[in-house]
């Protein structure tokens, strides 16, 4: 009994029991608060404590790579890399990143999601609190937020933002700086992923089968937070193959973590923690033995906060945004309506969406061949290359995601601003293609210089000029819509005056004071003589109108009330949709009633 | 593929290279009319230069492998600098890499620095620019000649197939691809290829007289304001005689060590060429020859698939003549008054006009009177040198066939361009076809430099001194001090629209203009006057459904001075402007002095004068628009109605 082998199971089993026993209360506690919590302490919580989740996330990840892990990715994968595969890298990375930064238009591209994502982020940075503001009106001598909410989105991103705000000062490019960074680490997990499984050459064909995607392009130059959902995604890949390479409790608690972050970065991507968790039994299975990690038992309360924002949003409807006549957020029907929608988008041919053609031909016939493939492979992967199980445990995950967003009931991928959501499920194309591409290659190395021509010629045939039409970019008439009106603000409007517009978020985020077009005359006539005391310079109203077939009248009745009661001057007008119009007017004084 | 060595094989192999030519010559002259052969060059033109251009690709990496150069020693052993590279003698790598490089470098700025980097050939410029545009929007390779920016993305419409080749377009539109959309991309382009050329010089001379001629070409070169011009524009004819040199050059490197690689560059060189401009098809001629002669030169017929595909990749070039042909105005008939565009009535005319240029004195040609005489002297010198049989003006068997080749070829070429209606050399348009007869006489003027050297040792620093001196003394005050292109209206235009144009980068205005390409390769919707005349209604339609930000109209507004000079006086531009004052109500914006007999004025238009019964009603609108911003239409067809009026 008191050998020191024997005492070290003993105590290594009582570990394990103690292990599982605060990861069974952790669960525990964390389920039964999500249950218990109502709306308005669940919103609270996430505002005021939101941040802090994530901020230990990163606090846990940081002390797990300053221990004694082992990341060691020199000796995993860049130890062989001499002066060729460094070259075919480090080209084929700087290809990738040229084809997709080389036609970038940084800004929004999806309005109002990046101004919301920006104003969390302001806040984040300002308050520590996860916040939108909505509107903001002057107070003494500067301004207050008067109207705020809790977004229903992850807030990773902002997070992210958030803290490149706390180290260079606040800037409206840093959105835009943070996807750009992500969108370079992305291109290199993604050749570290190829490298592990094939070589230089695998990794450069991986890099270059993303870089066809117009998609990624556009969302790189955005502020969305889908690139850092998908970079994290493959982040995780990443940490899988490094954990079945060599299964260890640190790396369990690595990529556990990191599976957390993936989960506050968009709302569908809780569905990726079961793989993980699978391919965290994988090993313990490969090492015969059970890890259990401090990090994965953290993970569980750590979860808390975005199970309650998912508990929040999934009741209520308002955060569906269900229109159109739709009932409910998914159902069968929407998924069966929305399938042409998604074959009409990854097959398209023309230049009409940001789609990658040959991903989405080569990827689907790759796909069911590499899935084919894990039953005469999987010994080979199983035991050298750890990217084809963890492929196999994944795929079926990235289909459900993407069954998900097309039974959603705006998920129709097709549309401009829906089309973002397919993002995730590219990852599995790539996947596919490189594992077809690298079973071939075993029997016919031709099979790489010709992969490598053929995705050339199409980058050069199609991606490009897809990208260079930056279809996001010009086609958001909103976007060009607030783009104007940020140059008009900026040049004949003072920046103390009020604003009427429907959209007050940009303003807010801009430091504007501005109100809701929704107004009865006597608080108009308190807004004008807020002018006349000399608060504000003056008044600016905001008008979108639409063409009746007779004449421009407004989107909504709320206009009508103003013009009734306000002589406005027009300062511009612009139309950025064929038929509609904006019209920006200066409020010059109230007018009578008429009897 | 592999030595042909039966008779079988070489019948077999012959057999298919006359069948690929002749499918060639059928696709290309017999199984199309103009309209079909016009869509067919929109439709697969790019596709034809893009897999030209692959092939050079694969080519050129397969020559590099081949010689194995994988460090720039290896590069040095290609370019003929073994022993230099090899010694590692720092000085000597300095004198015969270094310094030319820098020479060559600097060299390209003074002559970047020497003039405007702006359009300057006429609508060759835009027209390309416009091929360019859709060439990279679109993958088509037809000149836009209308865009329409809805919905705040630029729709190309309405484009025509133009006559000129397509490989320039096709490198703007690949600089477009990888560094992002320009207009003036063809002066990057230029820039770009200004070193490229100069260097190809210099390694030209160097390689085959001494370094001394490599200096001396480039001195050369630049004496001729001509170059700079054109250097400094976005036209194609820089291209022209680059490749021209690098299709000299692969042919001679053929020559040299026939192998398949080799051929196959060679090959694609003079394709390349040959899409360059409409002429350098001729160089076909040396190419071919020299196959030839390496066949009976070794006493076998050896060929690569490139080789039986070479006729193919010419069908475009073939359905592009068939087009201009059928398209009177491609010619430009009317700008010469003449009846025939080829004539040998035109030849004495046209040795006046090229001995005007050539030999000019007062300045007011970009012409260099130094080097038209060296010239002469040196052919006469040379002359007399052949006939002496003196070894001075030998250089190897090789390189002597390819310099014949080629120069007989830009000799065909002159004489050519002297029974063509258009082939006054005087005139600045027309001066730069004169390019690759200049480069012979570069040529011709360093290898009798060469050979007058080889009995005087001091004569090389004589001559580079004298070039310096007149390059000091007279072309850079000559470019410094004369705009040439100052007759020119339309260049005129065109760089007006431009920077106007640039105020309103941010918005989506409608331009009425002729010409209007400038506009429109700017990312601006664009109208021809004509159009817009015809439909007025249309665009006083979109005027009240706000479709564009603003409507503005460029035209030259003759002086007072013009009408007194009587009635042909800026005719044209008179009547212009007259139907545009019918047309519409104006407001001028701002107005710029071009000469004394006219002014550009780019206006606002305010209103289209039009009757009620006139106007166009939509009579449908939008019922109403969702939180998303979403339209319900009061009628399906409201938007194809919405596009249908407007003024194409």
């Amino acid at each position: 009994m008191n050998d020191p082998e024997t005492r070290r199971k003993n105590e290594s089993w009582g570990m394990l029991k103690l292990r599982f026993l605060c990861l069974s209360v952790f669960s525990i506690l964390t389920l039964f608060g999500v249950y218990i919590s109502g709306p308005s302490f669940s919103e609270r919580l996430i505002q005021h404590v939101g941040y802090y989740f994530i901020f230990v996330t990163f606090v846990v990840i940081y002390v797990l790579l300053k221990s004694r892990i082992r990341l060691n990715f020199r000796y995993f994968f860049l130890s062989k890399l001499g002066s060729r595969s460094a070259l075919l890298g480090g080209l084929s990375i700087f290809a990738g990143a040229w084809v997709l930064y080389v036609h970038a238009d940084f800004g929004p591209k999806i309005v109002m999601d990046e101004y919301i994502l920006a104003s969390t982020a302001r806040n984040l940075h300002e308050k520590r609190e996860v916040l939108v503001t909505e509107r903001i009106v002057s107070y003494g001598e500067g301004t207050i937020a008067v109207d705020t909410f809790v977004d229903k989105r992850p807030w990773l991103y902002p997070f992210w933002v958030a803290s490149v705000h706390d180290i260079f000062g606040y800037n409206d490019w840093h959105p835009y700086l943070v996807n750009a960074v992500i969108g370079l680490l992305f291109i290199f997990t993604v050749y570290l992923l190829g490298y592990g499984f094939a070589g230089p050459r695998g990794g450069a064909v991986l890099v270059l089968l993303w870089s066809t995607l117009p998609l990624l392009a556009q969302n790189i130059c955005g502020g969305g937070m889908e690139l850092l959902n998908v970079f994290l995604l493959h982040l995780v890949l990443l940490l899988c193959v490094f954990y079945l390479k060599k299964p260890s409790s640190r790396r369990e608690g690595l990529l556990v973590l990191v599976g957390v972050l993936l989960t506050y970065s968009r709302y569908e991507s809780a569905l990726f923690f079961v793989p993980i968790l699978m391919v965290v039994g994988l090993g313990w299975i490969r090492a015969k033995q059970v890890f259990l990690s401090w990090g994965s038992i953290l993970a569980v309360p750590i979860l808390f906060a975005g199970l309650l924002q998912l508990k929040l949003y999934s009741g209520n409807e308002a955060s569906w945004e269900l229109s159109n006549g739709a009932e409910t957020a998914f159902s069968a029907d929407y998924f069966f309506a929305n399938i042409p929608n998604a074959l009409n988008f990854f097959f398209s041919y023309d230049f009409e969406f940001a789609n990658s053609l040959l991903l989405s031909v080569f990827g689907c016939v790759a796909f069911l061949v590499a899935l084919m493939l894990g039953r005469t492979e999987w010994r080979r992967y199983y035991y050298e290359r750890p990217l084809g199980v963890v492929f196999l445990i994944f795929a079926v995950f990235f289909a459900l995601q993407l069954v998900v967003v097309v039974a959603f009931h705006a998920g129709q991928l097709d549309r401009l601003f829906v089309s973002r959501y397919a993002l995730p499920f590219h990852g599995v194309l790539a996947l596919s293609i490189l594992i077809v591409i690298e079973f071939v290659a075993r029997r016919y190395v031709a099979i790489w210089r010709i992969s490598f021509s053929t995705i050339g010629i199409f980058i050069v045939l199609f991606t490009l000029p897809m990208n260079a039409r930056a279809i996001f970019t010009e086609r958001s008439f909103a976007v060009r819509e607030q783009q104007w009106l940020e140059r008009i603000s900026g040049r004949a409007i003072r920046d103390d005056s009020i604003i009427i517009d429907r959209f007050t978020i940009p303003w807010a985020l801009r430091g504007w004071v501005s109100i809701g077009p929704k107004l009865e005359r006597p608080q108009l006539i308190s807004l004008v003589n807020v002018v006349s005391e000399g608060r504000h310079p003056a008044i600016y109203f905001v008008e979108r109108l639409h063409y009746d077939g007779v004449e421009f009248v407004s989107h909504t009745e709320n206009a009508n009330i103003l013009h009734a009661n306000l002589k406005l001057d027009l300062i511009d007008e612009q139309s950025f949709r064929p038929l509609q119009l904006t019209r920006v007017y200066q409020v010059v004084q109230i007018l009578p009633v008429l009897e | 593929m592999a030595f042909l060595l039966s008779v079988t094989e070489i019948v077999l192999f012959v057999y298919i290279l006359a069948l690929s030519a002749g499918i060639a010559i059928y696709l290309g002259f017999f199984a199309f009319d103009a309209s079909t052969a016009s869509r067919m060059v929109g439709s697969y033109g790019y596709v034809s230069i893009f897999l030209l251009s692959v092939c050079a690709f694969f080519s050129l990496c397969k020559l590099f492998i081949d010689n194995k150069v994988r460090c720039f020693k290896s590069l040095g052993q290609r370019l003929g600098l073994t022993e230099i590279i090899v010694s590692e003698h720092r000085k000597s790598v300095l004198k015969h890499l270094g310094y030319p490089a820098l020479f060559v470098v600097l060299i390209s700025l003074l002559v970047h620095w020497s003039q405007p980097n702006e359009l300057k050939i006429m609508l060759d410029e835009c027209v390309l620019a416009a091929t360019s545009m859709e060439m990279h929007y679109e993958r088509q390779s037809n000149a836009v000649m209308q865009g329409f920016k809805l919905d705040g993305v630029m729709s190309l419409g309405h484009g025509i197939v133009d006559k000129r080749p397509l490989f320039f377009p096709f490198l703007l539109s690949l600089l477009h691809d990888l560094t992002g959309y320009r207009h003036d991309q063809g002066l990057v382009l230029n820039a770009l290829l200004t070193p490229i050329f100069l260097g190809l010089n210099f390694w030209i001379a160097y390689r085959f007289l001494n370094i001394f001629a490599g200096y001396m070409v480039v001195l050369l070169w630049v004496t001729v304001p001509l170059f700079s011009i054109v250097a400094t524009s976005g036209s194609f004819d820089l291209l022209n005689i680059t490749m021209i040199l690098v299709s000299l050059i692969a042919t001679y490197y053929y020559l040299q060590s026939p192998t398949y690689t080799r051929m196959n560059c060679m090959l694609i060189a003079c394709l390349l060429l040959a899409q360059t401009r409409y002429e350098s098809v001729l160089f076909i001629i040396p190419v071919g020859l020299s196959l030839l002669y390496v066949w009976w030169r070794e006493r076998s017929i050896r060929g690569t698939k490139m080789l039986l595909a070479t006729p193919l990749f010419l069908v475009v070039y073939a359905w592009q003549r068939i087009v201009m042909n059928n398209e009177p105005s491609y010619w430009q008939l009317e700008d010469t008054q003449s009846a025939v565009a080829f004539s040998f009535g035109f030849i004495d005319k046209n040795l006046r006009h090229a001995f005007d240029f050539f030999f000019s004195i007062n300045g007011d040609q970009p012409n260099s009177i130094f080097l038209s005489l060296m010239f002469v002297f040196a052919l006469l010198y040379l002359v007399v040198r052949i006939l002496r049989r003196s070894s001075a003006v030998v250089v190897e068997r090789e390189a002597t066939i390819v310099f014949v080749g080629y120069g007989a070829v830009c000799l065909l070429g002159i004489c050519i361009l002297m029974t063509y209606h258009w082939g006054q050399l005087d005139d600045i348009v027309a001066s730069r076809l004169a390019l690759p007869f200049i480069m012979l006489q570069v040529f011709v003027v360093v290898l009798a430099l060469r050979a007058l050297s080889s009995s005087c040792n001091q004569m090389n620093y004589a001559a580079l001194v004298v070039v310096s001196l007149y390059l000091c003394i007279f072309t850079r005050p000559t470019l410094a001090s004369i705009d040439y292109q100052r007759f020119s209206t339309t260049q005129a235009q065109q760089m007006f629209l431009v920077d106007v144009l640039k105020d309103y980068e941010q918005e989506n205005p409608m331009v009425i203009a002729q010409p209007h390409l400038a506009a429109i390769t700017s990312n601006h919707t664009a109208v021809f006057p004509q159009v817009a005349f015809k439909q007025l209604a249309r665009i006083d339609l979109h005027m009240r459904l706000k479709s564009f930000s603003d409507y503005f109209v460029v035209y030259l507004v003759p002086t007072q001075l013009a009408y007194e000079l009587g009635d042909e006086t800026f005719l044209e531009a008179r009547e212009l402007k007259a139907s545009y004052e019918t047309a519409f109500e104006l407001e001028t914006m701002q107005e710029s002095k071009l000469s004394e007999l006219c002014y550009i004025r780019f206006a606002r238009i305010k209103g289209v004068k039009i009757t009620d019964a006139d106007r166009i009603e939509l009579g449908s609108g939008i019922a109403e628009v969702s939180v998303t911003g979403r339209p319900k239409y009061t009628d399906d067809e409201v938007l194809s109605a919405f596009l249908k009026f407007l003024p194409r």
